[in-house]
């Protein structure tokens, strides 16, 4: 702040710092309104207590009116319920991006009961890559987003198989569903 | 009804190196919480308040009423005032 504008608010007031938590780590977050009536200056403390920057903070609130989610990075988050909590008194929610944990793709692969071939298949993944993260000696690690995709996989196989697949028919009968159900007959 | 200047107070908080400021505002009737980011004009007789935050904390909706707050503020440099309690 310019040393000017903070001698004109010293003769308003004291000028204070931010306390911060006092210990914490980062992660991310993803914030959204949680009813229409808010406390946009509560939560943006809240934040800033956790080190988000309060411009940062105010930006990401004032987001939410024309987006329905603001992902924001919070470089000291002691307790995830303990934010959420401050958050939720003040209108709003929040959950925290998955961190991103180291996935065994030998078990993740096992646990779907696929080859490694059809593993690879399955997912668009080259089998030497596949082959190389299952190596328990001199493999190479999934890099950040491979990681992130291997989390996704283990989360939703099924979802994500999907997701890797094009279906040749028109997008109106594509929508229609894969299963190709029948629609719910109206008695009306 | 107008305050004496001896019965409002001002906390300010600075969060970073940013010019967002929390201000909280203590009157005998209740407090207000407001937020914005603030830049100076006119060589520094003005004081311009951009996307203006402000939360009731003891006072109920409109307890101080937009009309108290402009004559809190002393003046009528604001962009416009976004309000989240309606």
């Amino acid at each position: 702040m310019r040393s000017s504008l903070r001698e004109r608010l010293e003769r308003l007031g004291p000028v204070q710092g931010v306390v911060l938590v006092e210990s914490g780590s980062p992660a991310t977050i993803v914030l959204r309104r949680g009813r229409r009536d808010v406390r946009s200056v509560a939560a943006a403390g809240a934040l800033a207590r956790r080190g988000v920057p309060l411009t940062k903070a105010k930006r990401a609130i004032e987001s939410l009116d024309a987006h329905a989610s603001a992902v924001l990075s919070v470089p000291r988050l002691e307790s995830l319920p303990a934010l959420c909590g401050e958050l939720e008194a003040a209108g709003f929610a929040a959950t925290q991006v998955r961190p991103a944990d180291p996935v065994d793709v030998r078990d993740l692969r096992g646990a779907l009961g696929l080859t490694r071939e059809q593993f690879a298949l399955r997912y668009g993944l080259d089998v030497d890559t596949v082959r190389h993260w299952e190596r328990a000696r001199g493999g190479r690690t999934p890099d950040l987003a491979a990681l992130r995709f291997l989390q996704a996989i283990a989360r939703d196989p099924e979802g994500m198989a999907r997701l890797m697949e094009v279906d040749a028919r028109p997008a109106s009968a594509a929508s229609f569903g894969a299963s190709d159900r029948p629609r719910p007959r109206s008695d009306g | 009804m107008p305050f004496t200047t001896s019965e409002v107070e001002f906390e300010i908080t600075e969060a970073d190196s940013g010019a967002v400021v929390i201000v909280r505002i203590s009157t005998p009737i209740g407090s207000l919480a407001c937020m914005a980011e603030l830049v100076e004009e006119d060589q520094g007789r003005t004081l311009r308040t951009i996307g203006l935050h402000v939360d009731d904390e003891t006072l109920g909706p409109n307890g101080l009423g937009v009309a108290g707050l402009r004559d809190r503020a002393g003046g009528d440099g604001k962009d416009g005032l976004r309000c989240d309690r309606r």
